[in-house]
């Protein structure tokens, strides 16, 4: 899954049009919205309802509480800055938060080929004259360090994105709807062409061969296995099939010499044995 | 994944700089000298240089994973704090030294064994260079000050494939060439040339059959290429140490290590050797179950081991069996006290 946060609607746009996204009505405290493997929240605007958004979400969707290994969080909105060109879309290298003082490092290596700047999240709108004699070279948000925060419960640093676009130079009062609008929807581009590859990379992925459960399975019945001797029979199996060992023709030759279906647990656990010292023939 | 090639890594009195980048991102820990700093950004030239308070604040993050960072690690320069010096585990060799020590110069490793207890030890894959030898040196003086030291400088991670950014090995060695009370073990699965001769240093090659590098040692130099370079280095005077160790069981293992072994003896002057450890593959208890976790596709780690003492091990008989098969190999040529063995998996 990917899943979205964006904190106002306009930033979502671009996202919810391109995507077919259908808002989700079994949601009454977000919008939400939901398409293929994609749901977007609106978080609304500030730490607190970003906190609660995501973990409402996350939890929602991840009953485990951990996010599958190919899910990813994604941040995308706006920031303002001084340095920066209005419009420009920025990947996040690192976020402060500004009230507690904490720093986030989100891992980079998947990152898309954009320019990366800091962020700093604040619990009030950053603006000129007021702004941090610091402030150039970072850019200002109000929700980045919750999001990751709250992902980090859920997901690793590799899993969460921020994506900015630029949207002022720490003038907020002077920000044009129209002109906001066009940059979220260009900033968008390239973050849709990277969603885009993720879904497609975990389409294609290539996975560990699996061993055939059925086998496990009626071998822990028929074995009378406890449930340590049941966990040390599936790693034997995943090792015979990542060994490229066949084990059908080791089990059938068990049933051909009847000592399968076992009788009791102690025959079970002297077949186990046999079971195990032919399998790994090879290896002895 | 990026490449790297092993040869090119030349620890000794000239080296030879790794082209093309290593790293994409370099975190900087504060406080650390600039000028240092600086050379290795000047050599990694990295897309993103990202400055921290401290490496732990990337090192030790939660839900880290280290295969993916393993595939395409980012670097993070950062000062050790004490202790500088740990006494060396149960299940390592000590080749008869009684003041047994290992260091941590670096944390994880260019090279990506799949094997490897690093990645049950470490929360990341991503590796750090430690900057402040001095600090280093002051603790081991006040150790020499007590008795000899046996150090080993590379358990946490191969320092050959980065020391045109860390010059580690330079530095040590140049400490190990004044003190005579001081001894020095170098282990690594590259193929470093011109290495230094000195008395008191023992560089320490790891020596797997080429069908065991090729499938679990991802990076690390080939057996040929190991062979020649420690060959070099015994022609050069260095003291040299071939360790079989780990042996892995792979199917029809003695063809696999017989294969190995005619090669080892075509190439090396055995009478030559230091010495020689041999031990077959063992974990630990929590390192292996972090190992099957991230590692689920690794079929070594999912072997039905033996645990004895919070370690795993291959079954007595197969493991002496394995041992015993290098040590007769080996023993004509140079003789029974000169073999060290992994005594726990006998």
């Amino acid at each position: 899954m990917v899943f979205l946060f964006c904190a106002l609607y306009h930033e979502a746009s671009p996202l919810i049009s391109h995507y077919h996204l259908k808002r989700e009505d079994s949601f009454s405290l977000f919008q939400v919205f939901h398409g293929g493997d994609i749901v977007l929240a609106v978080t609304g605007v500030g730490k607190h309802a970003a906190s609660v958004c995501v973990s409402h979400m996350l939890t929602r969707y991840c009953p485990s509480n951990r996010l599958g290994t190919d899910d990813v969080v994604i941040s995308y909105g706006s920031a303002g800055g001084i340095g920066f060109d209005v419009g420009e879309v920025y990947g996040i290298s690192r976020i402060l938060d500004e009230e507690s003082g904490r720093w986030f490092y989100p891992d980079l290596h998947a990152h898309a080929d954009i320019p990366m700047a800091p962020l700093v999240t604040s619990g009030a709108p950053v603006s000129l004259p007021d702004a941090p004699v610091s402030a150039g070279g970072f850019l200002y948000d109000m929700e980045g360090s919750a999001i990751f925060a709250a992902a980090s419960y859920f997901a690793g640093p590799h899993q969460i994105h921020l994506w900015k676009v630029v949207s002022d130079a720490l003038h907020p009062e002077q920000i044009d709807l129209e002109a906001f609008r066009n940059h979220m929807l260009n900033g968008a581009k390239p973050l849709i062409a990277w969603i885009d590859a993720h879904i497609d990379s975990t389409s294609t992925k290539v996975t560990a061969p699996a061993e055939d459960t059925t086998i496990y399975e009626r071998l822990c019945q028929e074995l009378h296995l406890s449930r340590y001797q049941s966990i040390e029979l599936s790693h034997l199996l995943h090792f015979c099939t990542l060994s490229n060992l066949p084990i059908q023709p080791v089990v059938d030759a068990l049933y051909d010499e009847a000592l399968l279906p076992a009788p009791n647990k102690r025959k079970g656990s002297m077949v186990f044995e046999i079971l195990k010292s032919r399998l790994l023939q090879s290896f002895s | 994944m990026k490449s790297l090639n092993p040869d090119s890594c030349s620890p000794s009195h000239n080296f030879t700089m790794t082209p093309g980048r290593t790293f994409d991102v370099v975190y900087v820990e504060d406080g650390l000298d600039p000028n240092r700093v600086q050379e290795i950004l000047l050599r990694v030239q990295p897309k993103e240089v990202i400055p921290i308070g401290h490496y732990k604040d990337v090192f030790c993050r939660p839900h880290q994973d280290v295969v993916l960072q393993r595939q395409a690690p980012a670097l993070i320069l950062a000062a050790k704090r004490a202790p500088f010096f740990y006494p060396g585990a149960p299940v390592c060799q000590s080749f008869g030294n009684e003041h047994f020590y290992y260091t941590s110069l670096a944390m994880n490793c260019l090279f990506d064994c799949e094997y490897c207890y690093l990645q049950g030890m470490y929360p990341s894959g991503n590796v750090v260079i430690f900057l402040n030898y001095g600090d280093y040196l002051d603790e081991l003086n006040h150790l020499l000050t007590h008795h000899p030291v046996y150090l080993c400088l590379s358990y946490d991670s191969d320092l050959f494939p980065i020391e045109h950014l860390s010059g580690a090995i330079s530095f040590w060695l140049d400490v190990a060439s004044t003190k005579k009370n001081l001894r020095l073990e170098i282990r690594t699965k590259a193929a470093p040339h011109h290495l230094r001769p000195l008395p008191n240093v023992y560089y320490a090659y790891t020596i797997s059959p080429q069908p065991v590098i090729s499938a679990y040692e991802h990076k690390a130099a080939s057996l040929t290429q190991r062979l020649a370079s420690a060959a070099e280095a015994i022609a050069n005077g260095c003291k040299v140490r071939l360790c079989f160790d780990p042996m892995i069981l792979v199917p029809h293992w003695r063809a696999v290590y017989g294969e190995m072994l005619s090669q080892v003896l075509s190439i090396i002057p055995i009478e030559q050797l230091s010495d020689v450890s041999i031990g077959s593959f063992r974990i630990s208890k929590d390192y292996l179950k972090i190992l099957r976790r991230i590692r689920p596709d690794g079929a070594i780690a999912f072997y039905p081991f033996v645990l004895k003492d919070g370690y795993y091990h291959y079954p007595d008989d197969i493991a002496a069996g394995m041992q015993q098969f290098i040590t007769q190999a080996l023993v004509p040529r140079l003789g029974a006290e000169r073999l060290y063995f992994d005594q726990d998996s006998l």
